[in-house]
């Protein structure tokens, strides 16, 4: 089982991403430092890469359908997003919320290990599956950013009273791309329901509560667009938004309205 | 800004009368869905629908047309009308979310309110009109004159009124209907969820029902906690033959595996036919007490009964249920043409006559026994509609990702 040597890489990882958040700090004085955290980053990615190919590998199927192994996509994707706003924007302090978001992703893998089930159910089986979850875990990764942003927003706000609207165009790349992803996760999902289900939409309650986020972020969208010089508007929309989208992507196994849905998955 | 404030009412409307107008259409909703007794509305059918849906593009199309600078009109086809028709449907769908649909133990007020069906009742038609209108209007707007700039607006917002209309008023010939067959039988009769039976322009023989499954679990038990042994989940191993691993202090190793077996005194013996269950031979050795044993476990069914392995004090081993890995009906369907032979996997639907067949299910108690295998039969002509919208919508989104924000901030009051 490759989950029982799982520790010694997500160490590994660790100690590698570790090593990003410092450099990245430093990065505050001397730029210079902020390729050391690149790199760093750019391996602890390459690591976990590697181990969810092992995983993959090893379960025959890939590891995309308990919440735990979809922890392990969150956390890759998450630093690497990080490395490619700072590469595009040159944001240290959002490159070192991501490795920490990650960090902490992976330690609850980490902390609460559980064996990685091969069995996967019939209707799962299709090629619809893998592009159906990725395109769902890099938006939620994307939007996920997006809400660090509100959160700095509100902080700006209560604590600094002064609002930056330069953040806000940070804010407005992520949801476009996050938006646009969490987009196709739900019409991939409809096409792959037709042949699976035999229906596009039967508003089974993770697809309706997938639908509120995309209201959600729609509504930001909107807004923005219509009142670009409103700060705290929009900062409230993308952090409602993304509690819409925390019980869309794990909340929804708790709700009373859940009891027949064809998306409840252990983890 | 310098200007003079506007009065609420005054054109041009923004949020504040937007969100009154979004939200009396809801209430207006609910009070005609409670005076009807929470009955709902039914999505009319063909022609009806077709009509439905030339009249609301009419509508939209006309009253463009000819009243393009009339306020109203200016105002629905504007970001404020389309953020409260955005949020009022999220309201509508926030209710939807917290509360168990279709469910027969509602309380009246619920009910009567149309809150436990609401995708039936009059605040959701009500509300999707009014979030059609103001999508409508505004990708009019966009539309007329055409610039080529506006391609990405287009295929997003002309998409989802696309699906959002083919899907609503397509449910209204929706049918999705289930045929329960079994082994050596043909029938021509699919039912609804209602129960209500209908006659298809075609009979389904169903020759054989197969199924692949996994190699089922082995669990460790601890006698003393009456429960699986170890941590959560860290308990099971695979009765894969040659197995060999270690869980705490017990070593095993899976010396023989059979997917199909039947008892033949001490000892399982493979045996393919009625009955067959999986059964395993496992070595086992605790380090603590260094006892060795070996014995045969066996998941059971209907046919057999299940065996464990009573290893010493503390653990003793079962299995669990194997789980389905694949499974399908080898059919014949019969037309007035002829009769043709196939295979009918899950989630490769075959269509046929306007039809699409889809293996939905078999009897779970007799698993690989099951001589019943349960198909879903869908029509929905209106298909091909949503899927354009839905194409449209993807061309959208990848537009979306490809350009970003790049166009120049609107100005504050366009």
């Amino acid at each position: 089982m490759v989950w029982l040597n799982f520790p010694t890489y997500a160490l590994i990882i660790f100690l590698l991403w570790l090593v990003g958040i410092l450099f990245f700090t430093l990065g505050f004085w001397k730029p210079k430092s902020n390729v050391w955290g690149l790199i760093a980053t750019y391996a602890g990615v390459a690591l976990l890469s590697y181990f969810i190919t092992l995983l993959w590998v090893k379960l025959e199927r890939p590891p995309m359908r308990t919440l735990g192994e979809t922890r392990l996509w969150y956390s890759a994707l998450l630093p690497l997003v990080g490395a490619i706003v700072y590469h595009r924007w040159k944001y240290g302090w959002f490159a070192i919320f991501s490795l920490f978001m990650a960090i902490l992703f992976l330690s609850f893998n980490y902390f609460k290990p559980e064996i990685h089930d091969k069995a996967l159910m019939p209707a799962l089986q299709s090629p619809w599956f893998v592009p159906h979850v990725i395109v769902y875990i890099i938006s939620y990764v994307v939007l996920g950013a997006s809400s660090l942003i509100a959160v700095y927003g509100l902080y700006l706000n209560y604590f600094k009273t002064r609002p930056e609207m330069r953040i806000l165009h940070l804010a407005d790349n992520l949801v476009y791309i996050g938006f646009s992803f969490l987009t196709l996760g739900l019409l991939f999902g409809a096409l792959w329901a037709k042949e699976a289900w035999g229906h596009y939409w039967t508003w089974d309650p993770k697809e309706t509560w997938a639908f509120l986020t995309w209201m959600g972020y729609l509504i930001y969208m909107h807004y923005r667009y219509h009142r670009p010089k409103v700060f705290m508007g929009p900062i409230w929309t993308l952090s409602l938004s993304f509690v819409v989208l925390l019980i869309a992507w794990f909340g929804v196994n708790y709700l009373p309205s859940a009891s027949n849905s064809v998306h409840v998955y252990g983890g | 800004m310098n200007k003079v404030k506007r009065k609420t009412w005054e054109h041009p409307w923004s949020y504040k009368e937007s969100f009154v107008i979004a939200f009396a259409v809801m209430l207006l909703g609910f009070l005609i869905e409670f005076i009807s007794g929470g009955s709902g509305v039914s999505a009319p059918s063909w022609p009806n629908n077709l009509y439905l849906l030339l009249g609301i593009l009419n509508f939209n199309v006309i009253a463009y047309v000819l009243y393009k600078d009339h306020p109203i009109v200016k105002w629905m086809g504007r970001v404020p009308a389309a953020v409260s028709a955005i949020s009022i449907f999220t309201v509508l769908i926030l209710m939807m979310g917290f509360t168990l649909q279709e469910d027969a133990a509602a309380s009246d007020l619920v009910r009567r309110l149309g809150l436990s069906h609401v995708t039936r009742s009059w605040p959701y038609l009500l509300v999707v009109l009014y979030f059609l209108l103001t999508l409508g209007f505004v990708t009019l707007r966009k539309v007329l004159p055409w610039k080529n700039k506006n391609i990405g607006f287009l295929l997003n917002h002309l998409g989802l009124w696309i699906i959002i209309v083919g899907g609503i008023l397509g449910s209204g010939d929706l049918m999705r209907l289930r045929m329960s067959l079994n082994e050596g039988k043909t029938t021509d009769v699919a039912t609804d969820y209602r129960g209500q039976a209908y006659e298809m322009p075609f009979a389904i023989h169903l020759n054989d029902f197969m199924i692949d499954e996994y190699p089922p679990k082995v669990g460790i038990i601890d006698k003393n906690l009456g429960a699986l042994a170890g941590e959560e989940h860290k308990s099971f191993f695979e009765a894969a033959e040659g197995y060999v691993g270690e869980i705490g202090n017990l070593q095993f190793e899976v010396l023989r595996f059979y997917p199909e077996s039947m008892r033949q005194g001490d000892v399982f013996q493979e045996f393919k036919g009625e009955g067959s269950a999986p059964a395993a031979e496992i070595r086992l050795f605790n380090k603590q007490n260094q006892t060795l044993k070996t014995g045969w476990i066996c998941s059971g069914n209907a046919f057999q009964k299940a065996e464990y392995f009573d290893f010493d004090e503390q653990f003793a081993l079962m299995m669990l249920q194997p789980v389905a890995k694949e499974y399908s009906s080898n059919i014949k369907l019969i037309t007035d043409e002829g009769a043709e032979e196939f295979d009918l996997l899950v989630n490769v639907p075959v269509r046929r006559m306007g039809y699409t067949i889809y293996q939905v299910g078999y009897d779970e108690r007799f698993g690989r026994h099951s001589t019943l295998s349960v198909l879903e039969i869908v029509r929905d002509p209106w298909l091909p509609l949503v899927y354009l919208g839905i194409f449209m919508v993807i061309a959208g989104s990848l537009y979306i990702f490809w350009i970003g924000r790049k166009e120049k901030i609107n100005t504050e009051n366009e």
